[in-house]
């Protein structure tokens, strides 16, 4: 089975957020209430009703204005540091390379969502569960484009095989670029199942440039904190030793 | 749209002016997109820096209500620097055509044209007229030396807008203006396209419609209109308005654009003389003198057999208002002085919608009843209840008649390109919900049964309605009345060219002739083939007029009925078949060189057969001339004359003029992607109302710091009619512009929440005033005055 990714050309993007609602729908989360804080963006975050949003971005150039729209959601690392960290091996990799979280593995420790160099996963602090983007492997796996692609009105998000997207946005970079400045995603993170065309600097639309693997004496370290006494606690934290400093990370 | 949305994708140049396509039709830039994709330049001019702007190549900023100013600078560079396409111009426009001698233009007369009468501030046009011949003809110089001519008389109207009193006017940068200019009018060149997209930033001023001449005026120079990826294309902001235009709806149609009778129209025959334009030009189609014939046939199909010769086809049956305006603004303001009784309010919440909302919500009790037919409750259904008002003190009995949704009733739908598409009903409509054809039918039946045995002319006309739908009407039945039939054979018909003025044929609206046929439901039809290669697909459901995809596509060919464009041939004369490939064409005469007797100009459905730059039709002038909105902080610089003197106002605005010493900012309203008109169907859609949750105003950073107002605020915004509180938005989008030396700053405001539904916010109707087009009344709300400050 060939890897699977989104391209997210983010010159074609209206900022329409009809991704926004895509996910909502199709993955039955509620609405937040919102208030305007003096922006279009909205809600403010991530969170676990939320997989997914448009980030609003302007940037000043001299006398001209940019007015950047990027969607943010997890962007499925290959090497990704949640899965990597997650004590309770409840995050894994499926056959088109995106990242799931399994809820009965899921512990809520919260390593995850403190970790990610995106920012991404959200833990649901009543069920305990991490939640993020399953790059819709419920529609992909049944032969469906994922909910966002499919309402995306420009084109800015296209599905498709990994390795033929990536062949797709190097020739874009190659040619007339027409305002893209910058492909994102195919080596970060051990490559990505999100890939981006920028229009600007990765970090002017809240990429980190060079995403790193966190510290695992961190990592410990806030595991130790977050974990609550429980008869499981040390089997966890072993489990994580074993994980952080065997062979893993260090 | 003279096109339709596909074609917006074989542009050569986009103009997206008066309009935020991005963002109230992202649809819109699949096709834009695609263009670009293939080399296409687009470009933004809009007071603000919209999702639009974002996507432009170039963006212009400019003062809301200058767009005159703005194009007339188009309009000048492109004389000046004869980027125009000359044989189009002479061969396809009136530019060559004399005009009478009497005619003088603002140039002459200090911002008036010739014909003013102050008094009744409306225009005597008896001398906006051609030069006729002997023979009846009007006079031509096909050289465009003469300086009668409409070339000449066109050039000395926009010398006055060159780029430094344009720019003095808008405040858009020199530079950009010029790169604007440089840009569109590179599609000029033969073969190239270019498009304007326009919407309610256009026509939504006292100069609206001749906004969009200016508009007409460009794309005829340029050689723009009947190209594909080229013509002037209204985006309609809702899904069937382009259908609601073509059914009649506005007050002073008929269906298929037939006029309204008045009051002096005695007879049928006196009104067919007065409304039929007539023509001695044996090159002119003058398609409209088929008038006739449409009318006779609506009325047959409105009144059946009731409708006959004797009775002049039951024309008598049809109101005929003596004072010519019922508009939105002019209905509310009889309401406001007591003398409108009842009011259905049809899918429409004018509480937030109308302009001057106070007034008008004020209106609202003087009424005896009020129906409301919509999906949710809308504020003008519960205006009895609204914050401010008492409902002890409301006697108006309002009833809300809830009703379908798009996805719970079958019929058509006709998109902003004329496409007809058939629908069919998903699921049924919940509770006691209807579709609007059981809520008129039933109405209509119980009216039939009311007044059945009364005399009467007023009876007569409801008792002889052909009526044959019954209490749940078949969408289908209906439409194949629309479509039209042979009344003898009863044979359903292909075209409005077998329509007849002698009562054996009827049609509901002769434009839709040929969307039921006898081979079925065109509009049903899904086919997916091209054979253009342009994206015409003509097997998808169906257009009007004639399944016709580009119209006055007749001119989208040379003389000898070669594309101007190979590249997007939307016709071709085919010399050996005698016959025209490619879309329905415009009128199937051959082409003007190859068989001077036989052919007819392209402008088909102007009495002289082409495209008029100079446009006597409209009432305030027949070149477009700039003058400052109603309410403005600045003296027009172009001319004495201060605002459209034939803008309609009334007396409820007369000395409640915001001053600009007292309302020193200008303010424009707006709608966003995430909520829909005035918010009834979105404002209850908890998904949507998270991403815009509350009313806002935005504003420069500039602004912003002289008022000590900062992103997130409360603020107020005042207006001479009222007053609303919204959270600021404060951004580098907006900024001040500099005006003849003087900065003037802009402010936005959404104009969707209300005090019904889930998400609630104040209006911004509250604030705009009641003052109307001078050619349609469409209201003033994209331009006019106010002032701001923090809570």
């Amino acid at each position: 089975m060939p890897e699977k990714a989104i391209l997210i050309d983010t010159t074609k993007c209206l900022a329409c957020r009809g991704c926004q609602v895509a996910c909502k729908q199709w993955n039955q989360l509620p609405a937040e209430a919102t208030r305007n804080s003096g922006s279009y963006e909205n809600p403010p975050s991530l969170s676990t009703s939320t997989l997914t949003k448009i980030i609003f971005q302007e940037v000043k150039k001299g006398h001209d204005l940019a007015w950047h729209f990027r969607k943010e959601q997890c962007l499925h690392c290959s090497k990704a540091a949640c899965l990597v960290l997650c004590p309770s091996m409840a995050i894994y990799q499926n056959q088109f390379g995106f990242i799931e979280v399994n809820p009965d593995r899921c512990i809520g420790c919260g390593i995850c969502e403190k970790f990610c160099p995106f920012k991404i996963p959200q833990v649901n602090r009543s069920t305990h569960k991490a939640v993020k983007c399953t790059l819709c492997v419920d529609r992909v796996a049944n032969g469906l484009v994922p909910a966002c692609v499919k309402t995306c009105p420009t084109g800015t998000l296209r599905f498709g095989d990994r390795q033929r997207l990536i062949k797709e946005a190097r020739q874009v970079m190659s040619g007339s670029t027409d305002g893209r400045t910058h492909f994102y995603g195919e080596q970060e993170c051990g490559g990505l199942h999100v890939l981006y065309l920028l229009p600007d600097h990765p970090s002017l639309l809240g990429l980190p440039e060079n995403p790193k693997m966190p510290n695992p004496f961190e990592a410990y370290a806030f595991l130790m904190d977050s974990l609550k006494p429980s008869p499981f606690k040390d089997k966890v934290l072993d489990m994580a030793g074993l994980k952080y400093f065997g062979h893993r990370l260090v | 749209m003279t096109n339709h949305w596909i074609d917006i994708g074989n542009s050569d140049c986009i103009l997206i002016i008066g309009s935020n396509a991005a963002e109230n039709h992202p649809i819109s830039f699949k096709w834009v997109t695609q263009a670009m994709e293939k080399g296409a330049k687009l470009i933004c001019v809009d007071p603000r820096f919209t999702r639009t702007a974002s996507k432009a190549h170039l963006y212009a900023g400019l003062r809301s209500g200058t767009d005159i100013a703005f194009v007339g600078g188009m309009i000048h560079f492109i004389l000046q620097h004869n980027l125009y396409h000359e044989e189009y111009v002479t061969e396809y426009t009136n530019a060559s055509f004399l005009i009478d001698s009497r005619f003088q233009g603002p140039a002459e007369l200090n911002g008036l044209f010739s014909g003013y009468d102050a008094q009744n501030r409306r225009y005597d046009r008896a001398s906006w007229v051609y030069q006729y011949d002997q023979a009846g003809l009007p006079k031509r110089d096909k050289t465009l030396q003469d300086h009668r001519c409409v070339f000449q008389l066109l050039k000395k109207h926009f010398a006055r807008y060159d780029p430094d009193t344009v720019c003095r006017i808008t405040g858009t940068s020199k530079e950009v203006f010029l790169k604007v200019c440089e840009t569109f009018g590179a599609t000029g060149d033969r073969g190239k396209a270019g498009t304007i997209l326009y919407a309610m930033g256009a026509t939504q001023h006292t100069n609206g419609t001749q906004n969009v001449r200016t508009y007409a005026i460009l794309q005829l120079l340029l050689g723009n209109m009947g190209l594909a990826g080229g013509g002037i294309n209204a985006l309609r902001g809702e899904n069937n308005v382009q259908g609601s235009t073509d059914s009649g709806l506005l007050y002073d149609l008929l269906t298929g654009y037939l006029k309204v009778p008045i009051h002096t129209d005695a007879s049928l025959a006196a009104y067919l003389e007065r409304v039929t334009p007539k023509t001695k030009d044996p090159l002119s189609a003058n398609w409209w003198s088929n008038y006739p014939k449409y009318m006779v046939s609506l009325l047959k199909a409105w009144y059946g057999r009731a409708a006959t010769k004797e009775n002049d086809f039951g024309f008598h049956y049809l109101p005929k208002p003596s004072s010519g305006n019922y508009s939105h603004i002019a209905l509310f303001e009889a309401m406001a002085a007591g003398k409108i009784k009842g009011l259905f309010c049809w899918g429409q919440n004018p509480v937030v919608g109308g302009p001057n909302a106070n007034l008008e919500q004020a209106a609202l009790k003087n009424l005896d009843w009020l129906v409301a037919v919509d999906l949710w409750e809308t504020e003008t259904s519960i205006f009895w209840k609204a914050p401010e008002v008492d409902p002890a003190r409301v006697k108006t009995e309002v009833f809300l008649l809830p009703a379908a949704a798009s996805l719970e009733k079958e019929g058509s739908a006709s998109n902003s390109g004329r496409w007809v598409q058939w629908r069919y009903r998903a699921v049924a409509p919940p509770g006691q919900a209807k579709s609007d054809g059981e809520i008129i039918s039933r109405i209509i039946l119980k009216l039939k049964e009311l007044y059945a045995g009364e005399k009467g002319s007023a009876a007569e006309a409801i008792q002889n309605l052909f009526w044959p739908y019954g209490p749940h009407p078949d969408m289908k039945t209906v439409a194949k009345e629309i479509n039209g039939s042979d009344l003898e054979s009863g044979r359903l018909l292909s075209s409005f060219i077998q329509l007849k003025d002698d009562g054996t044929t009827a049609a509901g609206n002769w434009i839709y002739c040929g969307s039921f046929t006898e081979e079925g439901n065109m509009m049903a039809r899904r086919g997916q083939e091209d054979p253009s290669g342009i994206g015409l697909y003509p097997n998808w459901s169906w257009s009007w007029p004639l399944n016709r995809r580009i119209i006055y596509n007749r001119a989208s060919v040379d003389p000898e009925g070669r594309p101007w464009d190979k590249r997007h041939p939307v016709i071709s004369w085919n010399e050996a078949g005698k016959k025209w490939m490619g879309d329905i064409p415009d009128g199937g005469f051959p082409p003007m060189a190859l068989d001077p007797e036989k052919t007819k100009r392209p402008f088909i459905m102007q009495a002289d057969g082409v495209g008029h730059l100079f446009g006597p039709g409209l009432t305030d002038g027949p070149f477009p001339e700039c003058y400052e909105p109603w309410e403005s902080p600045i003296k027009n610089i172009m001319s004495p004359i201060q605002n459209n003197p034939l803008a309609m106002v009334w007396p409820s605005e007369m000395g409640r003029r915001s001053t600009a010493e007292a309302y020193p900012i200008v303010a424009t309203t707006y709608r966003v992607t995430e909520h829909w008109q005035t918010g009834s169907m979105t404002r209850n859609l908890p998904w949507l109302n998270e991403l815009m949750p509350e009313m806002f105003l935005e504003l420069s950073e500039e602004l912003g710091r002289e008022k000590g107002i900062k992103n997130g605020d409360k603020v107020v915004v005042t207006s001479s009619r009222g007053s609303i509180q919204a959270i600021a938005i404060v951004t580098g989008r907006f900024r001040p512009f500099k005006i003849d030396g003087k900065v003037v700053h802009e402010v936005g405001l959404p104009w969707h929440w209300g005090y019904a539904g889930l998400a609630r916010g104040d209006m911004a109707n509250k604030l705009t005033p009641h003052i109307g087009d001078a050619n349609t009344t469409i209201p003033e709300y994209k331009a006019f005055l106010c002032d701001i400050k923090k809570v």
